[in-house]
């Protein structure tokens, strides 16, 4: 069983350095669209016997110009990104400064960040759905190829829950970007990692 | 620190799909020379402090290519690929029919292999070898970007001790694709995953 993961395309709070999670849903930006649609001349959905997107809008979108329309596109909330609370779609502002032991070397947040904001959805709560997601997953399509559509906060969990650590051990993967993870079937379904931020153009 | 491992262009073994390990230096194909010519044209090897190469030709060519002849190639034997015992320059295809358990879902040899190959190398041994490569590189590159011109079972080694996790976890990379891990020196050297199996044309 084969899972491949596109990072979703760029859209204007990317673009202005916002914490973009489950709480905002803006549409692709003209540029991240025109991207997408390079990649997408590059991208074969023959292959995928099934696709699930996060339902938020900028994966639809990216779905969809990947795609094409002969396939269906299901959505589950599962593969949303993660609810970033009171700070979700807003600049960190003075965080950086105020709480350096939130961020990383990329200036990505860490776990921490739950400490000093109001909802922020922790790493072990993003563990729990993406557990749930994967149980139905391998139980519903355990032989097939499956194209996930999804987020850069998602993608370094789901890498953590097959191959362990924290998302710590995973960067944060470029818009439109491609990771693969192969689950084999006759080993009790044993993750391997194939390809991680591959860029397809 | 900045480690980036990049398996080997197209060698004339792989063409004939004969087992090639550290028993058989054999060369680039002209395809290979010719693939690698158009990564370097893509590739900033400006970016790199250092380079290390295994001293098997087709490793140590590709490395040659890649940095334009603008840097000296540091040749490591603990970079070698896998030896594969009495099992060097066999076609592979009868040996996994009597053997069909050192083999994996993909035809690549798993842990067993080494049971069956006289005189081979196991993963346990590479695990070894490539460890004090990493030791080192540790020691004297701690702020350094390093480019690592090797071969693709010794890359699976090398991911499953910089992660400390299972070597069957990583698929062998893609001929010239680029494997780059991140170890911050401020947080102990703990790995990041940037990019696996990452092409650059």
């Amino acid at each position: 069983m084969e899972i491949t993961i596109i990072r979703h395309g760029t859209t204007p709070l990317n673009e202005q350095g916002r914490y973009q999670g489950s709480r905002v849903d803006p549409d692709l930006s003209e540029t991240g669209k025109e991207f997408a649609e390079e990649v997408g001349k590059a991208f074969d959905p023959t292959p995928y016997d099934v696709v699930i997107s996060s339902p938020l809008k900028r994966a639809v979108e990216t779905a969809k110009i990947l795609v094409g329309d002969d396939k269906k596109i299901q959505t589950d909330a599962r593969i949303q990104e993660i609810d970033f609370g009171d700070i979700d779609g807003k600049k960190p502002g003075n965080l950086q400064e105020e709480h350096p032991d939130v961020y990383d070397f990329r200036g990505l947040s860490n776990d921490l960040l739950g400490n000093y904001i109001k909802d922020v959805e922790s790493w072990a709560e993003i563990e729990v759905r993406l557990d749930s997601f994967f149980t139905d997953l391998i139980k519903e399509y355990n032989e097939e190829n499956v194209l996930l559509v999804c987020h850069g906060g998602i993608i370094r969990a789901i890498c953590a829950h097959f191959f362990g650590g924290t998302l710590l051990n995973f960067d944060q993967v470029d818009n439109v970007s491609e990771t693969k993870i192969h689950l084999d079937e006759n080993a009790d379904y044993y993750p391997r990692l194939v390809e991680y931020n591959r860029k397809l153009v | 620190m900045d480690l980036v491992f990049v398996r080997h262009s197209i060698s004339v073994s792989n063409n004939s799909g004969l087992i090639s390990g550290a028993g058989l230096d054999t060369p680039l194909s002209e395809e290979g020379i010719e693939y690698a010519k158009q990564v370097s044209a893509n590739f900033d090897e400006s970016k790199y402090q250092a380079v290390y190469a295994s001293p098997l030709q087709r490793a140590k060519d590709t490395a040659k290519i890649l940095v334009k002849e603008t840097m000296p190639v540091q040749l490591d034997k603990r970079l070698v690929e896998f030896n594969f015992g009495k099992w060097e320059a066999k076609d592979p295809n009868p040996l996994r029919v009597e053997y069909p358990d050192a083999f994996d879902y993909s035809g690549m040899f798993n842990a067993n292999y080494s049971k069956y190959a006289p005189d081979a190398e196991s993963y346990a041994d590479v695990a070894k070898r490539v460890g004090g490569f990493l030791d080192e590189m540790k020691a004297e590159h701690k702020k350094d970007r390093v480019l690592v011109v090797c071969h693709g079972l010794t890359i699976r080694a090398l991911m499953g001790e910089i992660f400390d996790n299972d070597v069957f976890g990583y698929a062998a990379p893609d001929n010239v694709t680029f494997n780059h891990i991140h170890l911050d020196e401020a947080e102990n050297f703990r790995p990041r995953m940037m990019t696996y199996n990452k092409k650059l044309v």
